[in-house]
């Protein structure tokens, strides 16, 4: 290679990358989200598109492979970077609101959220809700023999047969805290040593329950609605139970949207805030592929999803369930690792 | 050599000790929980036989890939059939990858109804799934996804060889001995440095191992900072006694390295021969049968990708995606080149000072990204340094952290294989730093610096773990687009998003490839 090829590579390369960190200013928003960007990211390029606010996003991974976007919030807390927290569960922003990191909103458009999906003070505010159900394998349970409780993960005759996602990560984390709540700790131990001994198979994250449920490796797994409507829509020989019915009731998860104290733009994050609870947006994840269920009354229920007000949902102070998580998380990891507990 | 190791140090310093301090100062002003000393992973019985788990994993991980890759290597440089060239393009491909995707498309293939069980049979499915997921399958993946580099290595160091012995050998004493006992034998430092390299990235990989459900101990120091954990002094506490394990193995392992020319430099010959050396027909063979396992994966998902109703849809929205992905490993490479290229040569010329930046650059590259990233976060994201944290400046620094290391080894090791005595010569003339450099000291590395430059773009192309947690908002590479689509969006496309940056690694892997390749004419 000659000197002056070497050189106009190396130009070449220097050039692309001065290219790169020119950005134009306008007026921006940034967003970061553990919401699944492949809903989350046509959501936001629509207010993009309506606003003609530039939306900036960081998006969350399904498994554990990232620090997740709460611990980057954490970290930037001293300088924030993010206007808007779009989260998929309500109990990150309570850690968020704990440490002070959340400047109260109430964003005219969520009228008609019940009360119990958002806070008064206005610091977080609750729409479009996830549920967490069995997905069961139609093909290796048949329909008299299907389990209906989360209790069945500790039945005999599942030994070895089931999945659940790793209780130290996710929305999985929200629910065995759930748990905890409503049983008590020594109940919720035991259930957790129940999982271990009847074998339950601990997979990455919901999404890999999913998997493993529609390919029949395991009979039936608990997800979140989206994972299972993803499922079903994908011809998978799936079925989807609500847990509990009549019993503790089904774990109803609201996505949650909050914004960031002394953030850098926040007008536009209020904006993109009311946009986020508005109905429309939740129409938009009712009919996308997720089928999140509409708290407000009078959006169109997804096809094939119960609406939240249909459901037995449990009941649930989520600010109380985001300190139990706090309290139950070092041992779920300590479970995990198998070193411990809570 | 003076200003080189400054550089080197104040490089290592900037990219990778400052951000640890930094991290280390926010755990203590945020009045976190209590941070267990690092010698608490030693003296706790399950960290103990974890770490003892995990550096056993990497070490076999790098031995397997070491031997393979010096065998394919050899191969390769010294065969003719356009079969054994087209395996070892396919055996390359796994490296265009993050091992994550190589994992994922191994569990499509072997899902119930994927390509094994339809075509293999279910009861092979079944036990290869249950390989898969557990050590040995962690160990496969990263084997696979990594002996290309020591393939690459081996073929380099095959190629800068001096071909008169080999001939020589050939002739008098038969093929298969002039290749055993000279060709093998002087690729071994070439195969040891791979297999280093494979043991320090298995000892740091953290997505493969959660993704097959096997635990790791790098996954306990990630587990630190991992959705609603956020104990950064912890992490980098637990982070202590892997830095010392890689320092333990790299040691080891390079004591077969004892500055043999691993990279190709224009001093040295183009390699033997083929025709002296016999037909091949193992060689060829070895390389086609490795090419076709290195398709594996790839195999799992193109059925992934023609599986779905709409794969390409995914390709316009990535577009953006693919272009900052260029800008950072553009931004990236050059200080890189530079710092490798200033570094290695002064390691190489006077390694006993060496310590600081060498142990610093090792500790980039051994740490989980996460710690890393979190420590650049701390250093960075202030308003003065606003410039720097809100853009690409920090990822260009993160990842500068992350392959600084490779770098610069790899020219130390470029530079052992070029006699000093010129370089003295002009020092003794007199002649000016930059005129020392253009003519003399860099030269003879040109082919070299070529090969570092692509190499560490292809890893950057690839790299997971560090962007993903610095990337500006709005600002994500392909990889990590992939990786935070692959939580339910169509798997067609997240397969066909796969396969593109299969096709943007791949075209620098052949440039690579050309460069260590092709035959001097002069």
């Amino acid at each position: 290679m000659t000197r002056r090829r070497a050189v106009l590579i190396a130009g070449l390369f220097v050039v692309t990358a001065a290219l790169g960190c020119a950005r134009a200013p306008s007026e921006q928003v940034v967003v970061y989200t553990s919401v699944d960007q492949v809903f989350a990211e046509p959501v936001l390029l629509a207010f993009e598109q309506l606003s003609g606010i530039n939306v900036r996003a960081v998006y969350d991974t399904e498994e554990t492979k990232s620090t997740g976007v709460l611990n980057r919030l954490l970290a930037e807390s001293q300088h924030p970077r993010a206007d808007v927290f779009w989260s998929g569960d309500p109990i990150r922003p309570q850690i968020l609101i704990t440490r002070g990191l959340v400047a109260p909103y109430e964003p005219a458009s969520a009228e008609g959220i019940p009360a119990a999906f958002r806070a008064m003070d206005g610091t977080w505010t609750g729409f479009s809700a996830r549920a967490r159900v069995i997905l069961v394998n139609t093909e290796l349970v048949p329909e008299g023999e299907r389990p209906d409780s989360i209790r069945d993960y500790l039945e005999p005759r599942w030994k070895d047969r089931t999945a659940i996602a790793n209780p130290a990560y996710g929305t999985t984390t929200t629910h065995i805290a759930a748990l905890f709540e409503a049983w008590g700790d020594e109940e919720g131990r035991a259930f957790l040593t129940g999982l271990r001994e009847n074998g339950v198979r601990v997979a990455a994250s919901n999404g890999e329950v999913k998997r493993l449920v529609a390919a029949g490796e395991v009979a039936w797994g608990v997800v979140d609605t989206d994972d299972a409507a993803v499922a079903v829509e994908s011809g998978a020989p799936v079925a989807v139970i609500f847990p509990d019915d009549g019993d503790l009731g089904t774990l109803v998860i609201p996505t949650v949207a909050v914004r960031i104290a002394e953030s850098p733009n926040p007008g536009p994050a209020e904006a993109l805030m009311d946009y986020l609870v508005s109905a429309e947006v939740e129409r938009a994840l009712a009919e996308a592929a997720c089928r999140q269920m509409p708290l407000r009354a009078g959006v169109p229920t997804p096809r094939g999803v119960r609406s939240v007000a249909e459901i037995d949902a449990m009941e649930v102070d989520y600010p109380t369930l985001g300190d139990a998580v706090e309290r139950l998380h070092p041992g779920f990891l300590a479970w995990a690792e198998g070193t411990g507990g809570p | 050599m003076r200003a080189g190791h400054v550089l080197s140090g104040l490089a290592a310093a900037l990219c990778i000790i400052a951000p640890l301090v930094a991290l280390a100062l926010m755990q203590s002003a945020g009045g976190s929980a209590e941070v267990a000393p690092p010698w608490f992973a030693l003296t706790d019985p399950v960290l103990r036989r974890l770490l003892a788990a995990s550096t056993a994993q990497a070490a076999i991980a790098g031995a397997i890939a070491g031997v393979c890759g010096l065998g394919l290597g050899v191969a390769l440089a010294t065969v003719r059939s356009s079969w054994g060239r087209a395996g070892a393009v396919l055996h390359m491909l796994p490296l265009c990858l993050p091992p994550y995707l190589l994992a994922l498309g191994l569990v499509h293939g072997l899902a119930r109804g994927g390509p094994v069980d339809r075509y293999l049979g279910s009861s092979l499915r079944v036990v290869v799934d249950g390989v898969l997921h557990g050590p040995g399958g962690f160990m496969m993946i990263q084997v696979l996804a990594l002996t290309p580099l020591v393939t690459l290595l081996v073929l380099a160091a095959v190629r800068g060889m001096d071909p008169a012995p080999v001939e020589a050998g050939a002739l008098s004493r038969g093929p298969s001995v002039a290749l055993v006992r000279i060709v093998a034998r002087h690729s071994l430092p070439a195969a040891a440095a791979g297999a280093t390299l494979v043991f320090l990235l298995t000892l740091g990989e953290v997505a493969v191992p959660m993704l097959l459900g096997v635990q790791t101990y790098a996954g306990t120091v990630f587990a630190r900072l991992a959705d609603l954990s956020f104990l950064p002094g912890e992490a980098l506490s637990r982070s202590l006694p892997m830095v010392l394990v890689a320092l333990a193995g790299t040691a080891t392992l390079l004591r077969l390295d004892r500055g043999g020319a691993v990279l190709p430099s224009a001093r040295a010959g183009h390699g033997p021969a083929p025709e002296l050396l016999g037909s091949g027909a193992i060689r060829v063979t070895a390389l086609v049968t490795a090419g076709l396992i290195g398709a594996a994966p790839l195999v799992g998902l193109a059925w992934m990708a023609a599986s779905g109703s709409d794969p390409l849809s995914a390709l316009g929205p990535a577009l953006e995606s693919v272009g900052r992905t260029l800008v950072y490993m553009a931004g990236a490479t050059v200080p890189l080149v530079a710092l490798g290229l200033l570094g290695g040569h002064a390691w190489a010329r006077d390694p006993a000072k060496q310590t600081f930046s060498a142990g610093a650059a090792l500790l980039g590259l051994t740490l989980p990204g996460v710690v890393l990233g979190i420590g650049l976060i701390a250093l960075w994201n202030r308003p003065s340094t606003s410039w720097i944290y809100g853009g690409s400046a920090v990822v260009v620094l993160g990842l500068m952290g992350r392959y600084l290391y490779l770098a610069q080894r790899a020219f130390k090791v470029a530079f052992n294989a070029v006699p000093a005595a010129e370089e003295e010569a002009a020092l003794v003339a007199r002649k000016g730093v930059p005129a020392r450099w253009l003519r003399v000291t860099a030269p003879p590395v040109r082919r070299a610096t070529l090969a570092v430059g692509a190499a560490v773009a292809l890893l950057i192309l690839r790299d997971l773990d560090t962007i993903l947690t610095v990337y500006p908002p709005g600002g994500a590479t392909l990889a990590v687009r992939i990786l935070t689509l692959e939580a339910n969006a169509p798997p067609a496309q997240t397969a066909t998003l796969a396969l593109l940056q299969i096709g943007l690694s791949a075209l620098l892997g052949l440039a690579f490839l050309a460069a260590i390749t092709r035959r001097r004419t002069a």
